[in-house]
């Protein structure tokens, strides 16, 4: 390398004023040419909704690397590279990253990792730091969360290299729905389950193509001993993951006043047949 | 240093003495000390020299590289200590030239010191200067350094070998003095002698001595020609290292290169013409002058002659072998000389630059005579083979009484005899092996998708085992013999081996492989055609046997060469001979292969027309070009058809061209009304043992199986056929009760929802159980009834979603578990019905067997089609259907568009004959002449579909879900409110979607594949 090369540096001399122009050019190129795929991608997950998230994966990919390609070639436009100024700006460079821009920098590689490891993808439902949501973007800086109540979390990239993220169907659509019932320990619990048993099995929401299960348990409710029915089955699709949990509760709360099947409570309790329907999830009175 | 002045001494004479004497020991030590400095800058010029002269490219007459780099140069890791030794030398050798250079102001005594210093930084210059060549030197390649130490070791052997003969020469005139002195006192001996016998006696010593004296002087002439040799080698070698490090320079494609060629063409010119007069040469070696006794002379001494005539005859054979031996060095020294430069120009070639390099290898002038210099190569290899061979019987016979070279030989050849051993018992036992492994494998694997082409592959195997087996032997030689390399005779037959046994392992392969489509009927070949075929691929082998053997021979004789080159060039021309033999031998077969697929067109003319002339074996070959495209892109298209996936797409884009060519033309779709005898015959209803019904009921066998042993054995009669809506569930039952053979039959079609109360009264009609109350009372009048099969269709109708609807179904199971041993169940059910069921109950059925009818492939729904469509009488025509109509159409064409047009049905009615056949039917227009014209069908618009909203689509899902269903069974199902479940079933209906039977709905049959892939998509049905 030749030293005088360096030394002669000027930032001014860097800068093309037509590259300038050219580089905005090109980011707003690109800009619009993510905007456009993405409006792609989104209609043809609603389209093909069984390969929704493969898409919402591509769609993702294609952004990372378009953003960077597009800063890459408008920095490439507006700045006169040279051997030299490029092998000059590398050590500045990597002291200004390490540290003015070191949240941004760690942002940045974090998400190519988490485009390589895929702890998570686009569609998503995830748990992170007591939030759950659905993972709707994951940006060059940060992965954008949003809320079961349609909350917008911002969560910088750099976080889930030392955090712990779990996701709840991994990839897939379907997703494996946990419901807890609870019942009195004087009930009849093989009636209970089978109820629990035909209201999971009947909705319309359940994936055929994975088990299903329920669970007896038993366990302190509150202040009462009580029959825990845990139901498992997947849900088809995650985003009728309430929708599914809602329906099943209804179902087994109708079928639970249907055949007289009564909550936790105080034992050798008297309850009066006509408070029996409106008794269920609250505990009785003793 | 001070001089001494004399007179008288002064009081400080004591003290002027010693200093002038330490004076003088300082000058005497200072001048050993500039001798050893000096000494010691003349070894490190000449070192230096000697380092600059290799790293030039040529060898230093002095000093050899083992004191000049004090380094093992093939030994990597020391030459790389070497080298960082040497960088460390170079950086510490500058610090002391600087300071050397410094001190050289401070030196307090002018004259001395400057001298001093000056050696001192002359040696540092010189010393610095030396560790950089060296370094540079071993920075050379390892090869590079691998030539210096061969053209080294080659110089030494040399040097000493003339030593040796200047010694010789030395000795031998000393003895031709000696014998010359002892011929002259001889012949002095006789002249002096009195008696006539003393005379004689003394001019036979004479002339004994004479031949001494010869004989000497022969050695000596011995002598000087070897050290003659010996100095021509060692210019030679200089010679020829020069080349290789000018060849290793030059640049590939450069000037350097070419001009390279030429020079060193010129020294290959040389070295044959040496090569041609050494061989000459050494044919008519003189002998060497031998004593005979003359039988006049008169008898002396008789031991005395003897000796002298033994050791003159011992001599003169000595001289014999010298002078043969040097024949032979020189000879070999000019064949390796050849065979080097020879090497050089070969790899030289490679990178001449395009224009020489075509001029070399072309058939220019130069090219001429690049031949003529090859087959005098040819020429002078030969000679020197035959003038060797009787050297190399000798030197083989020699090297086998050496009992290690015996013993090695013996366990080759005992290695070989165990590979031939082995290959016999393998060539034996394989097929029997091959079949064990075949059948270990179909156990172990199970899956067909491996186990089949496994099973391809041993059958591959066992079919060229021999010929397998033969390669393999020939391949595994060098391995059990040893390296071939070392021997060129050797490898190159072994290369003509290889060839020979891959020769037949091809013709082998083709052979089996045409018997194999001759017996599969694949191509329909006879045995005479199939023999026929197979002498053409012998022809064709043998060609390329002969070319492959022909390029081992010359690259073993010639190097990669210009015969080489213009073999590997011009091979192909052979092919047009093969090509016109075969296809003169073929020709009748092309012509009526050709006039079979194409009757018509100019070429079908000629070809009629020449058949029986000569100049038709020109109409064959463009008859045979057209064949062989045909063939190609029909095997290219039967593979591609191979794939289900290929299909598909196929399938797909004929509709889209279809769609487009008719969006082009703005054509109306009108349905067009079908006469009644072609609409009952194209229905989708199920069959019932119409003659028009294709016989095609996979797991009948089952049935039939499993109802006879039931009959025999008793035990519980169930079976259950599971297939999608128009698979030919219902057909399938019909077949079964034709199938059923005397037992009573009952059939109950399910067309209503009945619960687990109202069960016992549905199904009690139809058995004649009419008194039974309950389930308990039907399944006792059951059990009391006769044996009987019962075919139920539509069972899931038993079930629906919802909290307590499995309890009809429980109920029935009981009652087929309570009766199986009377009553013989066998039940129909949908698929997603089914679907739902497994995964509800989670395996726990009592119909434990279990038919699944599986899609009807493409070749079954075109069967299908084709067969009810001749039934009519109607004739179908594709002509609308051809998107590539230029001018007229030929039947190949039509042929090709009906193939794609029911592929296009088979892909759309994802395997459904229901729906395949009501797309056909909707497909025909009738016109006059009773024919049917074939247009694209409509397809229903899918759009629709896309516009329904979350719980409309749910409802959709959910007649799949129930294949049948009614809006308050929806309901119930779904908890969707009923208004909303009435509103969305109503504008099912007025599109088309669902039709009504009896308050049930169900997907239409235009509507089914639309409906089952937009479901798909939707993630709510999975298959």
């Amino acid at each position: 390398m030749d030293p005088t090369a360096v030394k002669d540096l000027n930032v001014v001399d860097m800068i093309r004023v037509s590259g300038v122009i050219s580089g905005a050019v090109a980011l707003f190129v690109t800009w619009f040419v993510v905007r456009l795929l993405t409006g792609v991608f989104t209609r043809l997950g609603n389209q093909f909704a069984h390969r929704r998230l493969a898409l919402n994966q591509v769609a993702t990919l294609t952004r990372f690397v378009m953003y960077l390609g597009g800063i890459a070639v408008a920095a490439g436009l507006a700045v006169n590279l040279s051997k030299e100024v490029v092998l000059a700006l590398t050590g500045t460079a990597a002291v200004t990253i390490g540290f003015a821009l070191k949240d941004l920098a760690a942002s940045v590689l974090a998400g190519i990792i988490i485009i390589i490891d895929r702890p998570f993808q686009v569609g998503d439902r995830v748990t992170f730091g007591g939030t759950y949501g659905e993972i709707s973007a994951i940006g060059l800086r940060s992965v954008r969360l949003v809320t079961l109540d349609d909350n917008v979390v911002t969560i910088p990239n750099n976080k889930f290299l030392t955090d712990m993220v779990s996701s709840g169907n991994w990839g897939a659509l379907d997703m494996l729905i946990q419901m807890d019932f609870f019942v009195g320990v004087d009930q009849d619990v093989a009636s209970a389950k089978r109820l629990v048993e035909e209201c999971l099995i009947s909705n319309r929401y359940v994936y055929l193509q994975k088990p299903w299960v329920v669970l007896v348990n038993q366990v302190i409710q509150g202040e009462y001993f009580a029959v825990r029915l845990r139901a498992k089955a997947y849900v088809l699709d995650v985003q009728y993951e309430k929708a599914f949990e809602t329906d099943v509760t209804e179902r087994v709360i109708e079928a639970f006043r249907e055949h007289g099947v009564l909550p936790p409570a105080v034992l050798h309790r008297r309850v009066a047949a006509a408070a029996l329907g409106a008794s269920v999830g609250v505990p009785a009175p003793a | 240093m001070a001089a001494g002045g004399g007179g008288k001494p002064s009081a400080d004479a004591g003290a002027f003495d010693a200093s002038d004497a330490e004076i003088d020991r300082r000058d005497a030590a200072g001048g050993e000390d500039l001798e050893a400095l000096r000494a010691r800058a003349g070894t490190l010029r000449r070192e230096l020299d000697a380092v600059r002269t290799l790293i030039a490219g040529s060898l230093p007459e002095e000093l050899y590289t083992t004191e000049l780099f004090r380094v093992a140069l093939l030994d990597e890791p020391a030459v790389e200590a070497r080298r960082r030794e040497l960088e460390r030398e170079i950086a510490a050798g500058k610090n002391d030239l600087r300071r050397t250079r410094a001190d050289a102001g401070d030196a307090d005594d002018a004259g001395l010191a400057e001298t001093k210093a000056e050696l001192d930084r002359a040696i540092a210059g010189l010393a610095l200067d030396l560790a950089g060549a060296r370094l540079t030197f071993l920075r050379e390649s390892k090869e590079q350094r691998a030539a210096v130490l061969d053209a080294e070791a080659r110089h030494r052997r040399l040097a000493a070998e003339k030593e040796a003969a200047g010694e010789a020469r030395t000795r031998a005139a000393g003895q031709e003095r000696a014998a010359e002195e002892a011929r002259k006192k001889a012949l002095d001996e006789a002249e002096s002698s009195r008696e006539a016998s003393q005379r004689a006696l003394a001019n036979e010593r004479a002339r004994a001595e004479g031949i001494r004296g010869a004989q000497a002087t022969l050695r000596r002439e011995l002598a000087d020609a070897r050290e003659a040799l010996t100095g021509a080698e060692r210019d030679h070698a200089r010679t020829l290292f020069e080349l290789a490090d000018a060849a290793r320079a030059a640049g590939t494609g450069s000037a350097e290169a070419d001009a390279l060629y030429e020079k060193i063409v010129a020294a290959l010119g040389v070295a044959r013409h040496d090569l041609a007069g050494e061989l000459a040469t050494y044919a008519s070696v003189p002998p060497a002058p031998r004593y005979v006794p003359d039988p006049d002379a008169p008898p002396a001494g008789h031991d005395a002659r003897s000796d002298l005539a033994r050791s003159l005859d011992h001599d003169a054979d000595e001289l014999d072998t010298d002078r043969r031996n040097l024949g032979w060095d020189r000879l070999d020294a000019a064949v390796e000389r050849v065979s080097t430069i020879n090497a050089e120009r070969l790899a030289l070639i490679e990178r001449l630059g395009a224009d020489k390099r075509d001029e070399v290898l072309g058939v220019g002038d130069e090219g001429r005579r690049q031949f003529g210099r090859e087959v005098d190569q040819v020429r002078l290899v030969t000679r020197w083979a035959w003038v060797s061979r009787m050297r190399t019987l000798g030197r083989a016979r020699a090297a086998l009484t050496d009992p290690l070279v015996l013993g090695t030989m013996l366990t080759r050849v005992l290695a070989l005899i165990a590979l031939i051993v082995l290959a016999r018992t393998v060539r034996r036992r394989g097929p029997a092996t091959i079949t064990a492994a075949r059948a270990l494998l179909t156990r172990i694997l199970r899956r067909r998708v491996l186990v089949t082409p496994l099973s391809t592959i041993l059958a591959i195997v066992a079919a060229l085992l021999g010929e397998l087996l033969f390669l393999a032997v020939v391949l595994a030689l060098p391995t059990l013999v040893g390296s071939l390399s070392s021997s060129p005779v050797l490898a190159t037959l072994h290369g003509v081996l290889v060839a020979y046994a891959v020769y037949r392992l091809a013709i082998a392969a083709a052979h089996r492989g045409i018997a194999r489509a001759a017996s599969a009927g694949v191509a329909k070949l006879d045995e005479a055609s199939s023999e026929k075929i197979l002498r053409s691929v012998r022809v064709v082998g043998r060609y390329a046997l002969a070319v492959t053997v022909f390029l081992v021979l010359s690259r073993a004789v010639l190097g990669r060469g210009y015969l080489y080159h213009l073999a590997s060039r011009f091979a192909w021309l052979g092919a047009i001979p093969i090509a016109a033999v075969l296809i003169r031998g073929w020709r009748d077969d092309i012509s009526a292969r050709y006039l079979r697929t194409r009757d018509t067109g100019l070429l079908a003319d000629a070809v009629r027309r020449t058949r029986e002339r000569w100049y038709g074996f020109f109409v064959a070959v463009a008859a045979f070009l057209v064949v062989l495209a045909s063939f190609v892109a029909g095997s290219a298209r039967r593979f591609v058809l191979s794939f289900e996936q290929s299909r598909k797409a196929l399938a797909y884009l004929f509709r889209w061209r279809l769609e487009r060519r008719a969006d082009d033309q703005a054509a109306p779709h009108v349905a067009a009304v079908l006469p009644a005898e072609v609409r009952d015959l194209l229905a989708d209803a199920p069959v019932v043992g119409e003659s028009y019904a294709l016989d095609r009921f996979p797991g009948m066998d089952r049935f039939e199986a499993a109802l006879a042993t039931w009959i025999e054995r008793g035990g519980l009669g169930a079976l259950l056929v599971v297939g999608r809506t128009g698979y030919g569930k219902t057909s399938w039952l019909n077949a079964a009760a034709t199938h059923a053979g005397e037992i009573p039959i009952t059939r109950i079609n399910l067309d209503s929802r009945p619960t687990a109360a109202t069960l016992a009264a549905t199904l009690a009609g139809p058995l004649g159980c009419d008194g039974a109350a309950d389930l308990a009372g039907l399944a006792e009048a059951l059990r009391a009834g006769p044996r009987r099969l019962l075919l139920l269709d539509d069972i899931q109708n038993f079930f629906q979603r919802g909290v307590g609807t499995l309890e009809t179904w429980k109920a029935f199971t009981e009652l087929v578990t309570a009766t199986g041993d009377r009553v013989f169940w066998l039940a129909a059910i949908a698929h997603h019905p089914f679907e739902y069921l497994t995964w509800a109950r989670r395996g726990e059925d009592v119909f434990r067997d279990v038919v699944h009818l599986p899609a009807w492939t493409e070749r079954e729904i075109a069967a299908l089609l084709v067969s009810r469509t001749q039934q009519t009488g109607w004739e179908p025509i594709y002509e609308d259907l051809i998107v590539d109509r230029i001018e007229g159409v030929d039947a190949t064409q039509l042929l090709s568009t009906s193939q794609d047009y029911m592929r296009l049905i088979w892909d759309y009615a994802e395997g459904s004959p229901r729906v395949a056949l009501h797309c056909w039917a909707s497909s025909l227009v009738p016109e006059e002449g009773r024919r049917l014209r074939v247009r694209l069908f409509r397809r229903p618009e899918a759009g629709f579909l896309e516009k329904l909203d979350d719980v409309q689509k749910f409802i959709l899902a959910g007649v799949i879900w129930h294949e049948n269903v009614t809006a308050e069974e929806m309901v119930g199902a779904l908890r969707f409110p009923r208004a909303r479940c009435d509103d969305t079933i109503a504008r099912l209906r007025e599109r088309g979607v669902v039709r009504e039977q009896g308050e049930r709905y169900r997907i239409t049959v235009h509507w089914w594949p639309a409906v089952i892939r937009y479901l798909r998509r939707k993630h709510l049905i999975e298959t």
